[in-house]
């Protein structure tokens, strides 16, 4: 690779015409055109792997490694076998070898297809998340997706945006940004326009900005010089991965608990092993034989595949996610959605449409109706009822300039659609310029800006200078009322500036409050011709001596959509708390109207909390409904008072200094569209509509995906114990009888059929319970516990289950090879007939394995609610199309085995007759009937951990 | 504690129902009270009990529909 261009030694307009690129930006043709020469601005991803390395990689897991084990000892015995003439054919000698190894196979598929279609949703979700850039092409402003930026596109950047591509600065205004990532450097570097040395190191390009670093302060413009694997990031960083695959709490938890099970099975397997191993004598075969058995019991019964089964629930329900508007970063949040009990939300553009419209005008101590709906610049202006000409009134006028020349919003007309490309009121100030006539984009060119003073929360006010065509500089100034009437010494009246009295500004200070508890904000406007004393522009000195305007009050109605969700959080029991920078008033108005703020509910302003310390606080951080005037900083104290009080908290945020708290709440939530990228890389969750009803969609989803894995839990744990059960009785007898006891007391189930009971059958429904549909009360109950067992309440059901399959399972065994044989063998006084017991206890055999596996699929459907049986279902049994399908797939080969000649002989199975299928059904039938979630669940026998 | 519902007795009476007809089939067959051996297929005791099961079962899920309603 050549060595790159010293663009940060360049003057700026060298850059652009080294990059053939004007101020004005790209055309759309050109930028395609580059689009392809350089390509995509992606950096390379690692390598991914390959659906072979995926498939080979299940061999890793342990539990298929010991399969292998037996599937080789298998071939070994059959070896054996064929050489000693004990077995007659090929097939004979390797039907276990061939059965186990299929079973291999198709687990190993069966875990494939899982990971594969895990991290395809994981795929989609990095896809989704992408993030996005604001350009200039064909002179206009548009938001691409950063990809797709080549060099030579002109960059517009702002606090709170991250850089995607390497830019050198051709505007900045008080630009700071944040290298972190690239330097290590955590302090936000001032940028600007002037070249640098050429030898100066990355630290020191003071007029670039770098991939993947954050603009925290101020504006600026910038040509892009490199894209992709040739930016700074592109050189020395690794792949950022936008969805991390971290591995949540609850799959470390079932981890813990899947590997805690595991070494109590593994212990009763030794034992049944010894004791095997002693009932058929200290033989090599016994050996084998008795190791084959305790492996596939092993296998069986220790729930391996429930930390997957999380991933795949947690990422399927990321894509229902991406379908309701959320998009998931972090899967875990998924899981403490679910448990949410408090939701932090931001008032604007959350609870509200966030689509201001100035609605009143305060002028020359006149009170101005305003009339339109959003940005859309249409409205008549009133005055006492009667339409007025805002042009012929020049105080009007001028209030009007000033609030659309200082903002940086603009309005777009997109089909028919207006919309704001900036802040929301900062559009309603454009949007009422507009319907008198003052156009922004007009106005700009009368008086083009030539220094802005940024609004911060902090400063609560905004500045910008413009040159009058007189060549006279003129300041305007925006802000909060009491802020901007601080620093004002006169007032504009009829065209005259008069100087400000007490009264006047007690006045003005009243009307404020008047249009505050009216649910308006309000934004004070100011101007000042600025003398030719002042050279060096700057904050302190412009926002000085000014000349008070008017205010305009505007409103931001809340979202229909956000009462109806407020309803739905109050019945699940989900607190809504309110934050907002708007004035007290306003704040509880609107929260009034949503049902948020109820009679006893407080409401804190940023000052008073300022006075209270962290223990005043907490005391009464829950009754809290509405938080008023607060600034970003505020929220990380609200979000670590209402943890430390025990709550799992949402917050939203869109601001860069929302970041902190959105990082530290439970789930942090980002606005997709108001937010910046420093909040969203900070979030759990982003949401693309910036809509409070989808947190609340989300949390619900949350609760059904949680839900979902707690049903797949409670059908792999009620139905895996019982061949522990029925083995260890047997293998027990067995071994306290000695030498000969395998006779006697022969293992009901054999190992190929205990693989495909839990490993073949039980696979399907239960991966299609993680698409089950929500029980009608998932919104309805309060949140569950944070430190809540995912067993837990369900005690009863498992061990009922557990019981009556056992019992099932050992009744038809001992029914069929004792009480009645088909073919009389001799127990329990004559000379034991080996043929007619072999074919006795096969058929033996065929009735305990249908019960078991039948069982199975029969109580899945008990599994499926936490409040009923399927008895109660009605039609909704059967609205997971999934389900009825897997237990079509599992039941129907299921039945099939003991009648197909090939299968029957792998298993060692015998086609059953009719009578005994019903008996086999009645029994297994069990666990349609008995175990009612209506009786069994929610009962606090013990604490699961 | 467990907290007891109403309708909670008709799964705990039905369980009691289910494991007492299972003792007692127990009891007859094992101290050969009715030899079932000598008895036709449909007859033969424990048959006669898993199919009592299923009977048993269908009342219990009856009753669940009729009862609880929630």
């Amino acid at each position: 690779m050549s060595k790159p261009k010293p663009w940060h030694a360049m003057e700026t307009e060298e850059v652009l015409k080294e990059l053939n690129v004007n101020r004005e930006g790209l055309t759309v043709e050109e930028a395609s055109k580059r689009l392809v020469k350089y390509g995509y601005n992606e950096l390379k991803e690692k390598k991914r792997r390959t659906a072979l390395q995926l498939f080979l990689g299940e061999f890793k897991d342990v539990f298929i490694l010991l399969l292998v084990a037996a599937t080789i000892l298998s071939v070994i015995i059959g070896y054996y076998d064929l050489m000693r003439g004990q077995a007659t054919s090929f097939l004979d000698a390797y039907t276990d070898a061939i059965t186990i190894g299929l079973i291999v196979v198709l687990v190993a598929i069966a875990g494939f297809v899982q990971e594969y279609r895990a991290e395809k949703a994981l795929e989609a979700l990095k896809r989704l998340a992408a993030p996005k850039a604001r350009v200039l092409r064909d002179g206009k402003e548009m938001i691409i997706p950063a990809k797709d930026v080549v060099p030579g596109d002109i960059l517009l950047v702002e606090a709170g945006d991250t850089i995607p591509a390497d830019a050198r600065l051709i505007e900045a205004i008080e630009l700071k940004a944040d290298e972190a990532v690239l330097t290590g450097e955590s302090t936000p570097v001032k940028k600007g326009v002037a070249p640098v040395n050429e030898e100066a190191p990355v630290t020191d390009r003071k007029n670039m900005l770098f991939m993947s670093t954050h603009a925290v302060y101020g504006r600026g413009k910038a040509v892009v010089v490199s894209t992709g694997m040739n930016t700074e990031f592109g050189r020395i960083a690794e792949l950022m991965q936008m969805a991390e695959e971290e591995e949540t709490p609850l799959q470390k938890k079932l981890d813990r608990f899947a590997k805690q099970i595991a070494y109590i099975v593994l212990a009763l397997c030794a034992i049944i092993f010894v004791l095997e191993v002693f009932a058929e004598g200290f033989v090599v075969k016994a050996f084998i034989d008795s190791f084959m058995s305790s492996i596939a019991l092993a296998i069986s019964v220790v729930p391996e595949g429930l930390p997957a089964i999380v991933t795949i629930s947690l990422a399927l329900g990321a894509r229902e996610f991406a379908r309701r508007n959320a998009l998931i970063r972090k899967l875990s949040s998924a899981e403490s959605l679910g448990a949410t009990t408090v939701i932090c939300s931001d008032k604007t553009g959350t609870l509200t449409r966030g689509e201001m419209t100035v609605r009143r005008i305060y002028n020359g101590g006149k009170l101005i109706e305003v009339t339109g709906v959003g940005y859309e610049p249409k409205g008549e202006f009133y005055l006492s009822a009667q339409p007025i000409n805002p042009q012929e009134d020049k105080d009007l006028s001028l209030l009007l300039t000033v609030g659309a020349l200082c903002s940086n919003a603009a309005l777009k007309n997109e089909n028919g659609v207006w919309r704001v490309l900036g802040d929301p009121t900062e559009g309603a100030l454009v949007a009422a310029a507009a319907k008198a006539g003052l156009e922004k984009d007009k106005l700009e060119k009368i008086y083009p800006r030539i220094w802005e003073g940024v609004f911060t929360s902090e400063r609560k006010r905004m500045s910008t200078v413009h040159l009058a065509a007189n060549g006279e500089r003129l300041a305007f100034v925006k802000g909060a009322p009491e802020i901007i009437l601080e620093r004002c010494t006169h007032i504009l009246e009829n065209g005259e500036e008069k100087k400000l009295s007490k009264a006047k500004r007690e006045e003005i200070l009243e009307v404020n409050e008047k249009l505050a508890g009216d649910a308006l904000r309000v934004l004070g406007m100011a101007y000042r011709k600025l003398p030719s004393t002042i050279k060096e522009l700057d904050e302190d000195v412009v926002e000085n001596d000014l000349v008070f305007l008017g205010l305009e009050g505007m409103i931001d109605p809340p979202r229909e959509e956000a009462v109806e969700a407020y309803k739905k959080c109050e019945e699940a029991g989900i607190k809504v708390v309110m934050i907002t920078g708007d004035h007290k008033l306003t704040a509880v108005a609107v929260a009034k109207e949503i049902g948020i703020m109820k009679e006893d509910s407080l409401v804190l302003t940023g000052a008073e909390l300022d006075k209270m310390n962290d223990e005043e606080f907490e005391r009464i951080a829950e009754d809290v409904a509405v938080y008023a005037r607060m600034s970003p900083e505020h929220k990380l104290r609200i979000v670590k008072a209402l943890k430390k009080k025990g709550h799992i908290v949402a917050m939203t945020g869109d601001g860069i200094n929302d970041a902190p708290a959105v990082k530290s709440a439970d789930v942090g939530i980002a606005m997709g569209i108001s937010g910046t990228d420093v909040t969203r890389e900070a979030s759990d969750m982003v949401l693309t509509d910036d809509n409070f009803a989808t947190i609340v969609k989300a949390v619900e989803e949350g609760r059904v995906i949680y839900d979902n894995i707690r049903k797949y839990a409670r059908f792999l744990i009620a139905c895996n114990f019982d061949e522990v059960l029925v083995i260890g009785t047997f293998a027990l007898l067995a071994g306290l009888a000695g030498a000969g006891g395998e006779i006697l007391f022969p293992l009901p189930l054999l190992p190929a059929m205990l693989l495909w009971i839990n490993l073949v059958t039980d696979g399907a429904p239960a991966v299609s319970l993680a698409l089950d549909p929500p029980d009608e009360d998932v919104m309805k109950r309060p949140p569950r516990k944070p430190d809540e067992g995912i067993l837990h309440g369900m005690g009863a059901f498992i061990i009922t289950s557990f019981v009556l399959q056992s019992t099932g399972t050992l009744l038809l065994f001992i029914l069929n090879y004792y009480v009645f044989p088909t073919h009389p063998w001799g127990w329990p006084n004559g000379p034991i007939n080996e043929e007619a017991r072999l074919l006795t206890l096969n058929e033996a055999r065929t009735t305990a394995f249908i019960q078991a596996t039948m069982f199975e699929l029969f109580v899945v459907w008990n599994c499926r609610s936490e409040k009923r049986s399927v008895w109660r279902m009605g039609r909704k049994a059967f609205s997971n199309k999934w389900f009825v399908i897997a237990e079509i797939i599992s039941i129907v080969p299921t039945l099939a085995l003991p009648y197909i000649p090939i299968t029957a002989s792998m298993f060692h199975l015998v086609p059953l007759s009719l009578a005994d299928l019903v008996q086999v059904i009645a029994v297994a039938s069990w666990g349609l009937f008995f175990v009612l979630p209506e009786y069994l669940m929610g009962r606090k026998i013990w604490r699961w951990k | 504690m467990i907290k007891m519902r109403k309708y909670d007795i008709i799964w705990l009476v039905t369980m009691a129902i289910f494991w007492a007809s299972f003792l007692a089939t127990f009891i007859i067959d094992y101290l050969g009270i009715i030899e079932t051996k000598n008895l036709g297929y449909v007859e033969t005791l424990w048959i006669s009990w898993l199919m009592w099961t299923v009977g048993l079962g269908f009342t219990l899920a009856a009753l669940t529909r009729i009862i609880i309603k929630e």
